[in-house]
């Protein structure tokens, strides 16, 4: 019995010693300490559900890799809180000073001419900047990071920064691929609007064979015809010798010739057979063994030409729709590049030490002097020994591993890395080596003396999270619901993030669609009318919507929301221009008298144009119910419409649409249209519409759709840069290889725009005006392109005065919202909940620096007194939340 | 010898059977479009310079055996290309798998000794209310899903009575007072599953040999009923839920997507499904590896364990 009882529990022991020893000596995975842990005083925490996994200024990726990167370095400038905290000021920080353009002592290198400028930069560094070890920074560091960064062996993933768009260093690009000889580039970049255009101009486009159609191991197909049985005269012809029939089922495969090039030219007439292709498309004809059964492809006589295709056909097929510039698959096709530059040097490069504390950058494009400072704000600079280190090689790649622990993570920012647990637990700490503590430049910021971030599994996030702020371990809270919003939307601690898009309704004009789409029970057609499109804008109840689904939202009315700046210096902002508010007041049905007062469409006068503009609410029942009638009228008159007849719309969404908001959004939409057409006598307008929410579109099959147009109404939000309001109705609204205007060419429309300037009147197409705006640096459209003549009047936007251009963005915004082609419906913001352990640096949200961020945290507490106070609550901060 | 011979022979057969499935793994995923590159024209371009470099638009065939060649000579699985960017497919491998096994090896050394008395304890009360109540049980924890008592305990435990921290602490040692106790909820939650699967086992192997006939003979002999139990009925059961254990250490370093999601444990679970989500072919490629070694070396050791339990079962004898 004992010697039993022994046994047992022998064998528990060996399970156990067996485990410890797998176990023996772990740590936790990937924990690091790389120096001291002292937290000080001053704790933030925050939570992350995805980690950062490489966040070295050279390869990092996503905005969770950029967490570290804000804590651990600086830019050559940045932006900080102006003194009375109402706007933001640009400062330089790991410059000494502002940069220098340098441009014409450099006529005949760096492509510079005389006469250019703002192009070539001088920097003077700050002399105080060290690592966290002490190692001062130097231009070395600089030249040696840039190197490392536009590596033609590294191919590092942030060279694009440099190698391309609007801050783009002379000879980068062609140092980057110097060790490539054939590039194969977009037909876009080579200034074609379309591929025909490409051909037409006689170049060959290539089509990535392998990764647009998934043909890599297809065999070519030398012979898929045979004839067989006996000869048989021909009915048409009878004198004629009888010939055998043919039948189109043998194949004869040419595996020595199989796709392998990823690239072949579009004209390739080489017929390729994709046994997977076939087996998904004709299963009937397969055996279960994977193989064809060529006695029922015999009996049936199938002719195998359906499922055989070349270069040529899936150009034919796709090239001027998917294939083409602005289509879903425009990376699939290109021109053929012979690198010319093959082993450039990086002596040749826009970038060089002109003593050890002060860098020369020459760069592509003019820039201003809000532009160089922002380019700046990010820094690329590595620690060479470490960067070294790091390096390893796979294949014929070279990569470094630079910044993925702590211990690979040199600082010269106001924060170390001390440690890093992949998926739990990274921290941070005050890097005492940092200039900025002791410069006196620095004075109340960056009080946080410790970063700690903890993990939450995103699907647990924001229950985790919630229960951690209210226990005052973390110091955030993402609200989410109409039912937080309510509880904790009057809080002091309570702030809302807006950000630059403006969420709105994406309505079809295209005619074909719209007829093929309509039935005897469901008439889509009345929505290619404009005044139909109006009459549903103006029936919406904005507020009302972001009530229940949107709390921290705005309703939203123009394109453009209070995010964008016309002065990045400045931080002025666009909406609060008159020209702007004027615009959406002209919108809004509001009538400007001779005396300059403003009346709504049901009379209201209004003394002065900021009273106006705050009573438009969007959402005027008696003007949609007029815009209905007059829709009926047209569709009545054009044929689109007989009485009685259901109209019905349908609204998609990229990804899931069957979900409470979506329906939400379907039943708010119906109860305000019909809400409309009740205020319209009956037999005026039309019988009923309604909303239906159509069925999950993949993001693939929503892109192609929304390019021609080919869903009713779609839900989506469209801005940009909030510094660049310039480039936002070109950009996001009518530039054709941009797939979300929605199929709606306004190039073609007609619609002209007058603006005076002086005593002149200018009128050209809104297409034109816009591409002049969006001009802000790069000229390659002056030169006979759309902005020609506006150009040869108006000289470069940047030149242009700002009333003016404000006045042009104001009349596109205008020009854009007639076409009702987009509908406003609210500006996108988010809120939060602030621990009370610190105070925002300032309490409006101010463009490109928020609320001051972790520089300007003004801490209330230090750790002890807050555990004590939190204590002091009883331990749960919720109902201290709910009513302060 | 016979033992040796069998031993070898199955190390062999068993490389060979995880080079077969690799080799086929790597060119089923490779048969698939290569992940969409999205971003400037700039980015894209170079995304398509890197995955050249590569080597991922050479003929499939030749990409095997690079494949190949770059793990027998340098053990060589590749860096993360969508996930885990710049960093070896092993480094994360190896950093994540050890909060994997300990939190598995804990769970497992408190489920083994309360899932076989458990079992135990049931066949020999079979039929009666103990053995009802525990049977009940068991059918409970074996058909509710891991995470509904994983939320349960989070919610019971961290929440309302706050006796454990919500999030795990794994920064440290994970023998550390402070770590194992911040795991215990994760603990419970993953051995609630396998004590109920060790007590459904040890029952109904035990209940048969009860009933066997040489249990009648021992107890004639004068064996008392917890003696013959121990020394013949517990043992001749063992040969079945013994491999049954083996198998469940080996499976200790799969991990567990939903209880580590649960409680912010950096294991090794959401990796498998995160790299096929994520098309990145070479994470994919590794765990395939070391799931299918893992497989392979559990059937091994379970088929010998069969011999060392019970000496009547021999290997490779002819």
């Amino acid at each position: 019995m004992k010697k039993g009882l022994r046994k047992l529990v022998a064998m528990t022991s060996i399970v156990a010693t067996l485990g410890a020893m797998t176990g023996g000596g772990l740590v936790a995975c990937g924990n690091d300490d790389a120096g001291t842990n002292d937290e000080g005083n001053y704790t933030y925490n925050a939570i992350f559900s995805a980690t950062p996994t490489t966040w070295s200024s050279h390869t990092w990726e996503t905005n969770d890799d950029s967490v570290i990167l804000g804590f651990t370095t600086m830019g050559l400038y940045d932006v900080q809180l102006n003194k009375d905290k109402t706007s933001y000021e640009w400062v330089p920080e790991m410059a000494a000073g502002d940069p220098v353009d340098v441009t014409s002592q450099y006529a005949g290198q760096y492509g510079i001419k005389t006469g250019d400028r703002r192009k070539v930069w001088e920097i003077p560094l700050n002399r105080a900047a060290t690592w966290d070890d002490g190692t001062p920074i130097t231009a070395d560091d600089y030249v040696y990071s840039m190197k490392q960064l536009l590596d033609p062996d590294m191919l590092n993933r942030r060279s694009d920064s440099y190698t391309g768009g609007g801050f783009t260093i002379y000879g980068a690009k062609n140092y980057l691929y110097g060790h490539t000889p054939i590039i194969y580039e977009s037909v876009a970049s080579h200034g074609y609007a379309s591929n025909a255009e490409a051909v037409a101009a006689g170049e060959t486009l290539y089509i990535d064979m392998i990764n647009f159609y998934g043909a890599e191991g297809a065999p070519a197909v030398a012979e898929w015809n045979i004839e067989y049985g006996e000869p048989v005269p021909d009915p048409d012809n009878p004198d004629a010798t009888p010939t055998r029939p043919v039948l189109n089922c043998s194949l004869t495969m040419d595996y020595d010739k199989v796709v392998t090039d990823q690239w072949t030219a579009y004209t390739d007439t080489t017929m390729y057979f994709d046994l997977g292709y076939f087996a998904q498309k004709a299963p009937e004809y397969m055996n279960a063994d994977g193989t064809i059964n060529t006695s029922k492809v015999a009996q049936d006589k199938l002719d195998f030409s359906d499922y055989l295709f070349s270069a040529k056909m899936l150009y034919d097929a796709y090239g001027s729709k998917d294939l083409d510039v602005g289509g879903g698959a425009e990376q699939f096709i290109a021109i053929k590049v012979e690198n010319a530059n093959l082993d450039y040097s990086f002596d040749n490069v826009g970038i060089k030490k002109k003593d050890d504390y002060t860098i020369v950058l020459a760069v592509t494009d003019e820039q201003d002097d809000f532009y160089i400072k922002y380019y700046l704000s990010s820094n690329w600079i590595v620690k060479q020994d470490v960067y070294e280190r790091c390096k390893v090689t796979t294949g014929n790649l070279v990569s470094s591993t630079y910044c993925t622990s702590a211990a690979t993570t040199p600082s010269y920012g106001p924060y170390k890395l001390v440690s890093f647990t992949r998926d739990s637990e990274f921290k941070l700490v005050t890097n005492p080596n940092w200039y900025g503590y002791t410069d006196g430049n620095h004075e109340g910021q960056f009080q946080t003396t410790c970063i700690k971030y903890r993990y939450v599994s995103p699907q647990t996030a924001h229950s985790t999270t919630k229960e951690l702020f209210f226990r005052g371990e973390v110091d955030e809270l993402s609200l989410s619901g109409a039912s937080e919003y309510q509880t904790f939307g009057t809080s002091s601690s309570y702030n809302v993030y807006p950000d630059s898009y403006t969420m709105q309704f994406f309505m079809s004009t295209n005619s074909s669609y719209l007829e093929k789409e309509s039935s005897a029970t469901e008439n889509h057609r009345p929505l290619q009318l404009a005044s139909f499109r109006k009459a549903i804008s103006y029936s919406l109840d904005r507020k009302a919507y972001c009530d229940a689904w949107e709390p921290a939202s705005q309703p939203g009315f123009g394109l453009l929301n209070y995010m964008y700046s016309i002065d990045g210096n400045t931080g002025e902002l666009y909406r609060e221009q008159p020209a702007a508010k004027k615009a959406l007041l002209r919108y809004a049905g509001f009538i400007e008298g001779e005396d300059g007062k403003w009346s709504s469409y049901n009379g209201t006068k209004f003394d002065t144009l900021d009273e106006a503009y705050d009573a438009i609410t969007g959402y005027d029942p008696d003007y949609a119910a007029s815009l209905f009638q007059q829709a009926y009228n047209e569709a009545k008159a054009q044929g689109l419409y007989k009485d009685g007849e259901p109209v019905v719309l349908e609204l998609r969404s990229a990804g899931q649409t069957a979900s409470e908001m979506f329906n939400g959004t379907a039943e708010m939409f119906n109860k305000n249209i019909a809400d409309a057409i009740k205020k319209c006598p009956a037999g005026t307008t039309f019988s009923s519409v309604t909303l239906k929410v159509g069925t999950s579109t993949s993001q693939a099959e929503y892109s192609a759709a929304v390019k021609k147009g080919e869903m009713d109404i779609s839900f989506s939000g469209w801005g940009g840069a909030t510094f660049n309001p310039w480039g936002v109705i070109y950009g996001s609204y009518i530039d054709p290889a941009n797939s979300n205007n929605f199929g709606f060419d306004t190039m073609s429309k007609g619609i002209n725009i007058t603006v005076k300037k002086g005593n002149e009147e200018i009128t050209e197409s809104l297409y034109n005006w816009a591409r002049w705006l969006d001009n802000h640096q790069d000229d390659s459209d002056y030169d006979g392109g759309a902005a020609h003549n506006l150009y040869k009047k108006l000289g470069r936007v940047g030149e242009a005065d700002m009333d003016f251009r404000v006045e042009v963005l104001a009349e596109c915004e205008l020009a854009q919202l007639n076409t009702a082609v987009n509908i406003p419906l609210f500006y996108q913001s988010t809120g939060s909940l602030n621990s009370a352990k610190f105070n925002n640096g300032c309490d409006q949200y101010l463009p490109l620096i928020g609320f001051g961020g972790i520089r300007h945290f003004e801490y209330n507490y230090t750790n002890s007194e807050w555990s004590n106070w939190v204590r002091q609550q009883g331990g749960n901060l919720e109902d201290y939340y709910k009513t302060n | 010898m016979y033992m040796f011979k069998y031993v070898v022979k199955r190390l062999l057969l068993a490389l060979l059977t995880l080079f077969i499935i690799l080799s086929l793994c790597f060119i089923f995923i490779k048969l698939l479009p290569l992940p969409e590159v999205t971003g400037s024209e700039e980015y894209r371009l170079l995304v398509e310079m890197r995955r050249r470099a590569m080597g991922y638009y050479e003929p499939i065939l030749v990409q095997l055996f690079l494949f190949w060649k770059r793990i027998l000579t340098g053990f060589d699985w590749g860096y993360g290309e969508q996930m885990y960017q710049v960093q070896t497919v092993t480094s994360i491998i190896g950093e994540k798998l050890p909060a994997t096994i300990m939190v598995n090896l804990y769970s497992l050394l408190v489920s083994i000794p309360i899932g076989l008395l458990l079992g135990i304890f049931a066949a020999v009360k079979k039929n009666k209310w103990q053995d009802h109540t525990i049977s009940t049980l068991v059918m409970v924890f074996i058909s509710v899903p891991s995470f509904v008592y994983a939320f349960f305990v989070q919610y019971l435990l961290c929440a309302k009575l706050n006796w454990f921290p919500l999030l795990a602490n794994t920064t440290g040692s994970y023998f550390e007072p402070a770590m194992v106790y911040s795991l215990i909820p994760a603990i419970l939650s993953l051995a609630f599953g396998t004590i109920a699967g060790l007590t459904r086992y040890t029952r109904a192997e035990l209940s048969e040999v009860l009933t066997c006939d040489y249990m009648l003979l021992a107890r004639t002999k004068g064996l008392t009923r917890r003696q013959a139990t121990i020394r013949h009925a517990l043992r001749n059961a063992m040969v079945v839920i013994f491999p049954m254990i083996l198998g469940q250490f080996m499976s200790i370093m799969s991990g567990s997507l939903v209880i580590e999601s649960i409680f912010s444990i950096p294991g090794i679970g959401a990796l498998y499904v995160e790299s096929i989500g994520r098309l990145d072919y070479n994470f994919f490629m590794a765990i395939s590896a070391f799931y299918t070694a893992i497989g392979l070396g559990a059937n091994l050791i379970i088929d010998l364990s069969y011999g060392f339990i019970d000496p009547r079962i021999r290997m490779g004898a002819r």
